[in-house]
């Protein structure tokens, strides 16, 4: 095992780990580390905070899209399901309403549409963030669990060769109450 | 803030009190007078047609009125705070239920041509004849004209006594009169559901007379909310760009109202999705006439059109939130509900005279603008002179900061 | 002015959170009871609610091995408790989806402190509901040939012009729905519970199904997006649900079932009994689970008028049946409404019906009552009994009692009828107690958020003040 470690040619993704006191200030801190060049900034909050989105630069949430797209196909899924059971290959006369019946298909057509668009919000988001990700490098930290409960921390990837140092004094001051470095560790 | 105010917290709002609106007042005023009086001669010429036309344009409108007036109450019963500083329109509109008390008088003098029930035909059929009988009780003029009045007087009531409230808070600032409203507000739903229902069915179900439906009342509801939700965003739309409001109204605001009208957008598709489905399916004779006429050859595109353009357009025009947010793109989705509406007001009330096909007689335009110009200067008539916001609303400072 | 209130509501509202609170004080508060060990009263619960569980194996057994004869319904009452029961639990699940979506939608913030509890009940709801179709067709294992459509030899499709088949869509999406809302919300909450847990082996179970959630600014970012789109799908989803629910009876010709209002009024009733589901539990385990400082009276008050606006509706559904009975001038329905209703053999249940649905929640208007706890808790037992005695009016009265008086017959229930809802009771109260020991019962993360925003708006309306 230990023989292979330098053979594995595994290098050790590096983080800086910084908490900051409040909602505010690690808003304002992660404005300053991305005006800083840094460029995988991450925050990691107990609550989703307003504007968080704006100070981490993100673009349009792709949820929506995704969920619309889920919609339209469970329309189409449906009708036709529906049309080809009822009319093209099992056509029954019942109580002698037509064979396609409009009124009659749009119960299933909506319940459909609701599933796969439910669906793909669900799955969608867990696609989009990568989840389920049992092992993440920031995890390392020990301070870090309180991220789930009431601290608020940022986080920045540093790139291969960066210098460490710099970085933890960059995020010190811009504004975090304390900053650590932390490294993958091989598994 | 002077110290007379039990409010502490109540913002100082810059605002001095409303005096636009001449123009709707006097020119709309007059003009709905002759458009009223060109119906007035059409309903001697050709009465029958006439008198049709105004139902619908007194239906119409009337239905907003009385919409507008539950809006108001549902607002002050849930507690909401967001909806503070557009209230006041929403008073004015509910306000204006009171002057369908006087233009109620040609329906009641016209009743005889409009409904079949008020002198039944004796070679009306049998079976036609003894229901009709049945219905007596219920179905006959004085009844008719009575409960007209009691839907109208608890309405008006219940409008008059919540903006008064209001008026008398802009000056005294009382925090009692919070409570008070929500109060009423709570506690006269049941009696104005219960009364915009009954009108539904007496103004417009009893046009088939042998025809009924248990939902029609949420029917002619739900649609009536929809159509005074878009005149809510059409007027504080204009409100907005004229500078009525002290600019406290947002996008915030707007885009809840577009909310809101999608919502019922939503809801009025499922009251009638359920009674079309409903009478579809089980296929009783006594009552898909309704649908057969209003889907048979002459009225199919006007039933055709309210599927598209009183759900799928609007649906899918108020799902963007680009456009909710935008009082000028809101308010012409607005107006084209505020138009669709008036084509299910239609498509329910002229099929019985026309059962052969859609036909437009010139009294459906006049009675529209008769009715329509002569509330609407009425309402614009109650908000001048006062506050445009109520000013001392204790909860008008969270209403500016809305920020959902 | 007025004397200075804690409160900065000039009305005097109560609080939605009670104490001076940190995230810290909530997190550790609301988690406690899933952390500590179960007590004896969790246990003696327990152990009630499964041997209620045993009566419902029984009874499922006896009626697999025997066959559905063994129920008490028979031609021409075909559809009894196992329908009256599937309704009934359905409407109940339907609170859960109301205040999770709906009032999310409305951003009622009160919601907060109630919504997960609450989405729990309507999954057990549902669980026990679908049993009941289930069994209802006879030969379950049978169902999924009967119900689903799939490709067969035979090549027989599905009938979809049957909103029986409609059904089977609906409350298969509802349950799908629900479930993936209700673990999208709990994900934040699971990783708070890993990160709190002492235990190795709690910190592995939790861990896992927190699926590694480390509260990321880009995951929340869509994060918020997915849970409000699963909101807004989801209460078009509860309406059509119960409307589909209603169209098994409305799409008949059965005087007392064919009515156009029953899809808004079958809604309304399933807010209304599922709000008294939520009171009937919320009462107790807020005492026991030390949860009043977030679930306050000003929670029970807003609950307790939802149920007096949903009992109103109930009650305006009920005018309209009766007014458009006579209206229509049928002599079926009239018989129906104004003969078996009233006056049957079934009079009392109709009378229990009218007395709990209608008159009963009118005592919410007056705030003595709406903030009583013995008083609201009683009524809210009494409104289950009421929506109960509804669908087996709708049901059993409807149905005993049609057009020919020649195939009129009576019906009782059966003891397997029986056992299968006291069964029923007790499999919702089994995995509701299990809920309550292993998950956050309050949405943590939400309240968090709360206390977040109205410490805001404390200092915003400071400023306003000052």
């Amino acid at each position: 095992m230990s023989a292979g470690h330098e053979d594995s040619g595994f290098v050790a993704r590096r983080f800086v780990v910084a908490e900051f006191a409040t909602p505010e200030a690690l808003l304002a801190g992660t404005r300053k580390v991305r005006e800083g060049g840094y460029k995988d900034v991450d925050t990691h909050t107990p609550i989703p905070i307003h504007g968080l989105e704006a100070a981490l630069g993100l673009g349009r949430p792709k949820i929506p899209t995704i969920v619309l797209c889920g919609a339209i196909a469970g329309i189409c899924i449906a009708y036709s399901m529906i049309y080809f059971c009822n009319v093209i290959d099992f056509p029954i006369n019942v109580a002698n309403r037509p064979m396609h019946s409009p009124p009659a298909n749009i119960p299933i057509t909506f319940e459909l549409a609701v599933l796969l668009a439910g669906g793909s919000s669900f799955f969608g988001f867990f696609t989009l963030a990568g989840l389920p990700k049992p092992y993440h490098p920031i995890f390392e930290s020990e301070q870090f669990g309180r991220a789930a409960i009431d601290a608020f921390f940022l986080s920045v990837e540093l790139p291969v060769g960066a210098d460490a140092d710099r970085a933890l004094a960059d995020v010190r001051a811009a504004g975090a109450a304390s900053a650590e470095l932390v490294h993958e560790s091989e598994r | 803030m002077s110290a007379a105010t039990s409010n502490p917290q109540a913002p100082v709002v810059e605002l001095a009190p409303f005096r636009g609106g001449r123009r709707w007042v006097v020119g709309g005023g007059a003009a709905g007078l002759v458009f009223l009086i060109l119906t007035f001669i059409g309903m001697a010429v050709s009465p029958r047609e006439a008198f049709y036309s105004y139902l619908v344009a007194f239906a119409y409108w009337c239905g907003i009125a009385m919409a507008s007036v539950i809006l108001l109450m549902i607002f002050h019963a849930t507690h909401a705070r967001w909806m503070t500083v557009l209230r006041r329109p929403v008073e004015v509109m509910a306000a204006s239920v009171a002057i369908f008390l006087l233009l109620f008088i040609p329906l009641a003098i016209g009743m005889k041509h409009i409904y079949i029930w008020v002198d039944p035909p004796a070679d009306l059929g049998r079976e036609a004849l003894r229901l009709l009988a049945h219905k007596r009780p219920y179905l006959n003029p004085t009844g008719f004209v009575v409960r007209a009045v009691a839907y109208l007087l608890v309405a008006t009531f219940l409008s008059w006594r919540l903006y008064g409230w209001s008026l008398r808070q802009d000056k005294t600032g009382e925090v009692a009169l919070t409570q008070r409203q929500r109060n009423l507000g709570a506690g006269g739903l049941p009696f104005i559901g219960i009364a915009i229902s009954f009108a539904a069915f007496d103004w417009l179900m009893s046009l088939n007379p042998t025809w009924f439906s248990t939902v029609y009342g949420v029917y002619f509801f739900s649609g009536s909310l929809v159509a005074s939700l878009s005149l809510l965003a059409i007027v504080t739309g204009m409100g907005r760009a004229r500078n009525v409001f002290g600019g406290h109204m947002t996008d915030e605001h707007t885009h809840s109202v577009g909310k809101l009208m999608l919502a019922f957008t939503c809801f009025w598709t499922y009251i009638a999705f359920s009674q079309l489905l409903l009478i579809w399916i089980a296929g009783l004779p006594e009552e898909t006439p309704f649908y057969i006429t209003r889907f048979g050859a002459g009225w199919a595109w006007v039933g055709a059109l309210l599927i598209f353009g009183h759900f799928f357009l609007p649906f899918a025009a108020l799902l963007s939130r680009s456009l909710k947010r935008n009082p000028f793109r809101l308010g012409v989705v607005a107006g084209w509900i505020l138009l669709i509406h008036y084509v299910d007001i239609f498509w329910l009330v002229m099929p019985s005279l026309h059962p052969e096909g859609f036909s437009l007689h010139w009294t459906n335009v006049t009675a529209f603008l008769g009715v329509g110009l002569v509330a609407i200067a009425f309402a614009v008539s109650r908000l001048r002179g006062r506050f445009a916001i109520p000013v001392k609303d204790p909860y008008l400072a969270d209403s500016f900061r809305y920020r959902p | 002015m007025a004397a200075p209130n804690l409160s900065h509501d000039p009305l005097g509202e109560l609080p939605l959170i009670e104490g001076t609170q940190t995230d810290q004080t909530i997190n550790d508060s609301l988690l406690t009871h899933v952390l500590r060990g179960a007590g004896k009263g969790w246990w003696m619960l327990f152990g009630c609610a499964l041997s209620m569980l045993g009566l419902l194996v029984i009874a499922i057994s006896w009626t697999l091995y025997k066959g559905i004869g063994v129920w008490g319904n028979n031609i021409p009452v075909g559809w009894a408790f196992g329908i009256i029961n599937f309704v009934w639990w359905i409407g109940i699940g339907h609170a859960g989806t109301l205040i999770s979506a709906i009032l999310l939608l409305f951003q009622q913030k009160w919601r907060t402190s109630i919504n997960r509890f609450a989405e729990a009940m309507t999954l057990f709801a549902v669980i026990c509901a679908l049993l009941f179709p289930l069994l209802h067709t006879g030969r379950p294992w049978f169902a999924a040939y009967w119900l689903m459509p799939y490709p067969s030899v035979q090549r027989i499709w599905p009938q979809f012009k049957s909103p029986l088949t409609w059904d089977v869509f609906a409350v298969s999406t509802y349950f799908t729905i629900s479930l993936l809302f209700w673990f999208l919300g709990l994900v934040p909450d699971l990783a708070a519970l890993r990160e709190t847990t002492k235990s190795k082996t709690k910190r592995f179970i939790y861990g896992l199904f927190a699926m590694g959630w480390r509260g990321s600014g880009r995951h929340w970012a869509e994060y918020k997006w997915a849970y409000l789109l699963l909101a807004g799908l989801s209460t078009p989803l509860v309406l059509s649900v119960h409307t589909i629910v209603s169209f098994d009876f409305a799409t008949s010709v059965i005087p007392g079932w064919h009515t156009t209002i029953f899809p808004p009024y079958f809604v309304a009733g399933a807010v209304f009994s599922g709000f008294a589901m939520v009171m009937t539990w919320m009462i107790p385990a807020r005492h026991f689970l030390g949860l009043k400082h977030v679930v306050t009276m000003k929670h029970l008050e807003n609950m307790n008028k939802i149920m007096l606006v949903t009992g109103m509706m109930v009650g305006y559904g009920y005018l309209m049946e009766h007014f458009i009975a006579w209206y229509s001038g049928n002599p079926y329905e009239m018989g129906q409404f104004f003969l078996t209703r009233w006056h049957g053999p079934m009079r009392w249940i109709f009378r229990t019906m009218m007395f709990c649905n209608v008159v009963v929640p009118q005592i919410f208007w007056l705030k003595r009552f709406r903030t009583s706890i013995p008083v609201m808790w009683v009524a809210a037992i009494l409104i289950n009994v009421g929506m109960w005695c509804e669908r087996f009016n709708i049901v059993v009265t409807s149905l005993h009692r049609d057009f020919l008086p020649s195939s009129w017959k009576d019906y009782a229930p059966t003891w397997v009828d029986l056992s299968l809802f006291i069964g029923t009771i007790g499999l919702f109260s089994t995995l509701f107690l299990l809920f309550l020991k292993f998950v956050p019962a309050v949405a943590l993360t939400e309240v968090k958020e709360l206390r977040h925003e109205l410490a805001e708006h404390d200092v915003v309306a400071g400023e306003t003040h000052a």
